[in-house]
């Protein structure tokens, strides 16, 4: 009986996931009304769900699984998100999505008929040493990923601020452009060149 | 309020209703449905008042909506030891035990909004009067008790229970139907995955000395403020009623406190019911646990935050995995650590968007505007777009690293993972593990200070030289390069400065992990 609603607990979870969008890339300022209006015309948010990082240093952009009314709608989004760049709550930087899945989901039901087994090992134990090699490993492996992100953000600023100098160039060329049609200049400057500047 | 109880309107079904003589319009009832659970006349249920330190329980004696459709029961009230610890003279609590209110005054009964109910509880009545009834396995599946009223008037504990309280018959109020004693009791196993109903809640008898405002029971009850209600659900366990304190904040306390711990290498499978498991069967205490979520799927780690009740709890967990190892599952053994935690409270700007009124800018031309805040998908003829491209480009490089670097890390993991199951198949066939006692007896001694000088040692040496991973890092740094396709190649190179050993930021972003 246990197990029975045990199952139909996960196969219900399964089917929530299989509806689910996961979203990172988000800017910090997005929220729930954000994110549900951006989708209104792609299907229904039924719920939302912020996920925290409280491991990463400094990360600050934000994840969040979506949950739509139907797998119909969460495929469409990730349709529209893979084929076009899609801002949220600012620019340039677009907002990317993916199908979830159930490790996504801190809150998911266990794995019905699943059997944990926990054992110690002493250091007199012969398999200690492996274990204790794996456990180095593993914080080996937890410092790599860190330092990765670490990377990943830095190369995030670094265009970030490329992007903004370009920006920069640009308006300072748009002033340029509105100032000498303002003042006079490029009038001047027609005649002495003979061009036709209107566009008749 | 209102606007709560119009939230709340689907949630809410009532049951059969009764007839009402008196004629004030009033539409009565037997029972109702909310959040999905059944409550029915002389329920005993929880309700909370906001900033209370514990949950207030009564049965439910009236149940009526108004003309104007508020829904409103009325409850008698069950004290708890603590409220009345100044009148209880030399009488002995038991640890579940609660007074039934009666007498004339305030603070017996109340009437309340249905909404401010969080849950159903089960109070069995155990007095010794003849038109009570009881069985001892109903007492067992109690989350309390009652064999006593306590009088509000008179300021004192009686085992006499009087015919009426509150113009009710007290037949009502003992457990005057078997049949619906169980009812209520499946009802309630039925409601989550069942299997863990525990009562949080202890007695705290000794918690403080009450002011004098508080030892008058008459002013303990009033329940108006509901707004706490929304995100209140009855559920199997009681820490889920109060999810008002989210998981945040209370990682936050935790980490201020020091009973946070991370722990690595758990299957990614794991749920967190799993490692609460875990927790349980291995170390003996009691932990709340959460996934931290696994966002790409090739990472053959999983971890989870866990919060203990207390710092020597997480203290001795730490050190024993140090000392030891655990094997979970597959011949996965767990890695503890604090963490530093990440303080999300300044927000700086996000990389990649830009603030927009540093370049407003007047030219119509300028693509940046109005859009700026709202959703949308670019168009290809704009510089936003070519922008986007850029980023997109970013995403999917940064997409391969991490590819690349799970896939190297799987490759050294996996030949451990198997040698372990190996050794432990094979050990199974001559040992059933380690008898659960001897880890009892373990659990204090690693307290001791010089047991905990030699376990860091232990890591510290065992672990390889800087250099080497320096080395192994770089390697992998340059399969990532070369797994990008030549589309992505085509933006700018980028640089690694962390291919020199130097960078390496092992210890200094991970301290505690060494």
């Amino acid at each position: 009986m246990g197990s029975e609603q045990e199952k139909k607990e996960y196969a219900d979870f399964m089917e929530k996931v299989k509806r689910t969008v996961y979203l990172d890339n988000l800017s910090p300022q997005v929220t729930d009304a954000v994110i549900k209006t951006a989708f209104d015309q792609y299907g229904t948010a039924i719920s939302i769900h912020f996920i925290q990082n409280h491991i990463e240093p400094n990360y600050i952009g934000k994840c969040a699984l979506v949950e739509l009314e139907n797998a119909k709608q969460a495929k469409s989004i990730l349709e529209v998100l893979s084929s076009y760049p899609f801002m949220m709550s600012g620019m340039p930087r677009p907002v990317r999505g993916r199908p979830a899945v159930p490790e996504m989901f801190d809150d998911r039901p266990p794995k019905p008929g699943r059997k944990i087994q926990v054992y110690w090992v002493d250091p007199k134990d012969p398999q200690f040493e492996v274990a204790q090699k794996l456990k180095n490993l593993v914080k080996q492996h937890v410092a790599e990923q860190t330092f990765l992100q670490k990377k990943q953000l830095e190369e995030e600023e670094k265009l970030s601020k490329q992007q903004a100098e370009a920006l920069k160039g640009h308006y300072q060329k748009y002033e340029m452009i509105d100032s000498t049609l303002g003042d006079g200049t490029s009038k001047r400057l027609s005649k002495c060149y003979g061009v036709n500047l209107n566009d008749d | 309020m209102s606007q709560h109880v119009e939230e709340s309107h689907e949630d809410f079904k009532w049951g059969n209703s009764v007839p009402v003589i008196d004629g004030s319009g009033l539409k009565a009832y037997k029972s109702f449905t909310y959040k999905g659970v059944e409550y029915s006349l002389y329920d005993s249920i929880y309700t909370y008042r906001d900033g209370a330190k514990d949950t207030d329980i009564g049965k439910l004696v009236k149940l009526w909506e108004s003309k104007k459709g508020t829904k409103r029961g009325k409850v008698v009230w069950f004290f708890r030891p603590s409220d009345i610890c100044n009148f209880l003279r030399d009488y002995r609590v038991s640890w579940n035990e609660l007074f039934l209110a009666s007498g004339g005054g305030v603070g017996v009964s109340n009437v309340i909004p249905l909404e401010a109910i969080i849950g159903k509880c089960n109070v069995v009545c155990t007095a010794k009067d003849r038109r009570n009834h009881w069985l001892e396995s109903d007492l067992a599946k109690a989350n309390y008790r009652i064999s006593h009223i306590f009088d509000v008037g008179e300021l004192r504990i009686s085992e006499k229970f009087p015919d009426m309280i509150d113009k009710i018959k007290v037949e009502n109020l003992f457990n005057w139907n078997q049949g619906k004693v169980k009812a209520s009791v499946e009802c309630r196993d039925g409601l989550g995955t069942g299997a863990r109903l525990k009562v949080e809640e202890k007695p705290t008898l000794t918690a403080e000395k009450p002011t004098e405002a508080e030892v008058q029971p008459s002013k303990k009850r009033k329940i108006l403020a509901v707004a706490e209600t929304g995100s209140l659900s009855p559920s199997q366990d009681t820490r889920r009623w109060f999810s008002a304190l989210p998981w945040e904040d209370r990682v936050k306390d935790a980490h201020e406190s020091g009973t946070l711990v991370h722990l690595v290498n758990l299957d990614p499978t794991h749920a967190a019911s799993d490692v609460q498991e875990i927790i349980s069967v291995a170390f003996k205490v009691k932990a709340d646990a959460k996934i931290i979520p696994r966002i790409r799927s090739s990472d053959v780690l999983g971890q989870a935050l866990v919060i203990f009740e207390s710092k020597d709890d997480a203290d001795c967990v730490i050190c024993m995995l140090k000392e030891k190892c655990l094997v979970v599952g597959e011949g996965r053994s767990l890695v503890a650590c604090k963490i530093a935690l990440n303080e999300p409270g300044i927000t700086w700007n996000f990389p990649g968007h830009f603030v927009m009124d540093k370049l407003k800018c007047r030219s119509s031309m300028v693509i940046k505007r109005r859009a700026a805040f709202t959703s949308h998908c670019t168009q290809a003829n704009t510089i936003e777009h070519e922008m986007a491209m850029q980023w997109r480009m970013l995403q999917k490089k940064a997409d391969l690293w991490w590819e690349a670097l799970y896939k190297e890390q799987a490759k050294e993991f996996l030949p451990y993972l198997n040698q372990m199951k190996k050794n432990h198949q094979s050990n199974e066939l001559h040992t059933t593990g380690m008898p659960s006692q001897e880890q009892a007896k373990q659990f204090p001694h690693c307290l001791s200070p010089v047991k905990n000088r030699q376990s860091v040692e232990l890591n510290r040496t065992s672990l390889p030289s800087t250099q080497e991973q320096a080395k192994e890092f770089s390697h992998c740094l340059n399969l990532m390069k070369n797994s990008q396709s030549d589309e992505l190649n085509r933006t700018t190179e980028v640089t690694y400065a962390s291919e020199s050993p130097v960078e390496r930021p092992q210890s200094a972003s991970h301290p505690a992990l060494f």
